[in-house]
């Protein structure tokens, strides 16, 4: 037995290397100012460099003006936050129902609300862009917005369901034995007790938008720039190595590497984190 | 207002919003393409509802063949590949032993970047001026840039695949690890203490039991490959495109009153798409059905 966990071991490690480890020279060329075939490390690095150039380069670049990255992170941001809160909020009443109820056609509304995961996205997109050309929101923020709805959406519900399984309805009912009206028994014991699943379910539609590309490049026509799309001009324009391409690929990746240490911190039950909070309400 | 009424109401309106977002949102696109896509097209100046000239003109070309056999390849390979890999490695990280969690945070980092970042990685060591080639210069191997093979914009797609198997080899492993995680370790144990070799154990205790995941993990996967854009379109060569990308271009045509041939490229994607789907889970129901009969 011993030596399967070491041999195991030696899996997960090469693993996480092979994983973890192509970020460690965009980390290097990021700060580098000259790295020219053949060598492993470069030749010249920024902070040699400064002054030196007629115009900013590497991370001086990115966080000048002139780079729009200010403005492609302040989009991705708020688009983030605005999908993936209005995800929940349409999400939450369809979990609810569906964790609760059993009803006729209940397995062909569980399909529909999961298919757009599987149709392509470029199906959805294309015939979007011509739909919100006609209702004049291409190019705004609510038509990227709307269309970043559509993969947020499934998984919004999908994590929002299993919340509210997990949840024993019981709690409810006695607040409802207690007097409390149905909206007061909701607001006041459910919302509080799903509250930590709620904040994955959003932390999640956020990361699902920060990440979207394809979409957001259809819809905004070029005019709104996200990190995603700055990042895709970057990549088919830029050299391998190339200083500014290796800065923002570290910042596009920081929103993935924020939830996942957050996401690491909120594991465990999210129904007994809920409990627990509960109980130290009643305590103070 | 009676019991039964008044919960036929809330259902109804718990589900209203997000159905009828979804039906305005994917939907009504998907209809719009649809007639598009049979002549009815008045932005493009076509008017000639119904008609199949377009789906002709598109399954009748080279070009679409091509395109076809290429996306099933860049598909299919990563999803295979992954599907093992990933297994591999979530059964390995279940062991218990110190440092799972410190580990697989880097296995799981991948899932939660873009596919471009994957992209700018796969560049940034296989390129030909890239680290890799400099590590093999420095060894000897290779002379000068030339010598190392092309990964990257080459048909073999290496590149692509390499980059969808950064993506979904985590994927795969979190998926299979969460459903490894509900079965818990006793019955492996109990079959390795009965003397079953750790492959035997893995082949008839656990692999019975995480299947359904490895169907699903590997249907998205799939899924999301065949209709993947923006990574042939960096990473593969200018001709032959994947679907996708053909289908992209078919939309920015010169002459527009050929467009509507873009909407045909997506309405067979989807159908294509659907399709396979829908067979490999009919394949996966009657084996399992002909499995329950023994």
């Amino acid at each position: 037995m011993k030596r399967s966990v070491l041999s195991s071991r030696m899996v997960l490690t090469i693993a996480a290397l092979l994983f973890g480890l192509p970020f460690l020279p965009l980390v290097v060329a990021s700060f580098s100012f000259r790295w020219h075939w053949p060598d492993l490390l470069p030749g010249a690095w920024l902070w040699d460099a400064r002054g030196t150039t007629p115009f900013p380069v590497g991370w001086d670049y990115l966080f000048s003006p002139i780079s729009g990255l200010g403005p492609a992170f302040l989009n991705t941001m708020t688009i983030g936050v605005a999908t993936s809160l209005l995800a929940a909020f349409i999400a939450l009443p369809a979990a609810y129902t569906l964790a609760r109820h059993r009803f006729r056609g209940k397995e062909a509304v569980e399909f529909f609300l999961l298919v757009p995961v599987i149709v392509p996205q470029i199906a959805v997109g294309i015939g979007m862009l011509l739909l919100f050309i006609r209702l004049g929101i291409a190019r705004t923020y609510t038509g990227i917005v709307l269309a970043h709805l559509v993969p947020t959406l499934p998984y919004s519900v999908r994590i929002l369901t299993s919340v509210f399984q997990n949840l024993d309805p019981d709690y409810e009912e006695q607040a409802r034995t207690l007097g409390a009206s149905r909206m007061q028994a909701f607001r006041r014991v459910v919302l509080p007790m799903v509250l930590p699943g709620l904040v994955t379910a959003l932390l999640f539609g956020f990361l699902i938008s920060a990440n979207v590309f394809l979409l957001t490049f259809l819809i905004s026509g070029g005019r709104l720039e996200t990190l995603p799309t700055m990042l895709f001009q970057f990549i088919e324009s830029g050299a391998p190595l190339d200083a500014t391409t290796a800065g923002l690929v570290l910042i596009v990746s920081a929103p993935g590497l924020v939830f996942l240490v957050l996401s690491d911190l909120l594991t465990g039950d999210p129904v007994a984190i809920g409990r627990t909070t509960l109980v130290q309400d009643a305590k103070q | 207002m009676n019991k039964a009424r008044r919960r036929q109401l809330s259902i109804f309106l718990g589900l209203a919003p997000a159905l009828s977002v979804l039906t305005v949102l994917f939907v009504g696109p998907l209809a719009l393409a649809l007639i598009q896509s049979l002549g009815y097209a008045p932005i493009f100046g076509v008017r000639e509802f119904p008609t199949l000239r377009f789906y002709t003109a598109v399954l009748g070309s080279t070009r679409f063949r091509l395109a076809f056999w290429y996306t099933m390849l860049y598909a299919l390979v990563p999803t295979v590949l992954s599907t093992i890999f990933g297994t591999w490695l979530a059964v390995a990280a279940r062991a218990r032993m110190r440092g799972v969690r410190f580990l697989s945070f880097f296995v799981r980092l991948p899932l939660v970047v873009p596919y471009l970042v994957g992209a700018a990685l796969v560049v940034a060591l296989f390129a030909n001026g890239g680290l890799v080639a400099r590590v093999l210069f420095a060894v000897g191997i290779i002379q000068n840039t030339g010598d190392f093979p092309r990964i990257l914009f080459s048909a073999g797609g290496w590149g692509i695949m390499l980059v969808y198997l950064f993506k979904q080899v985590p994927f795969t492993f979190v998926v299979v690890s969460s459903v490894l995680a509900g079965i818990g370790p006793e019955l492996q144990e109990a079959a390795r203490t009965l003397g079953a070799s750790p492959w035997r154990a893995f082949r008839h205790v656990v692999l019975p039991r995480i299947f359904p995941g490895i169907v699903t993990s590997s249907l998205l996967v799939f899924a999301f490959n065949f209709q993947s854009y923006e990574i042939p379109l960096l990473l593969g060569p200018g001709f032959p495109g994947t679907l996708p990308v053909e289908a992209l271009r078919r939309f920015q045509l010169p002459t527009i009153a050929r467009r509507p041939e873009a909407m045909a490229y997506v309405m067979i994607i989807t159908t294509l798409s659907g399709g396979i789907l829908f067979l490999y889970l009919r394949a996966y129901r009657r084996w399992e059905r002909s499995r329950g009969g023994v």
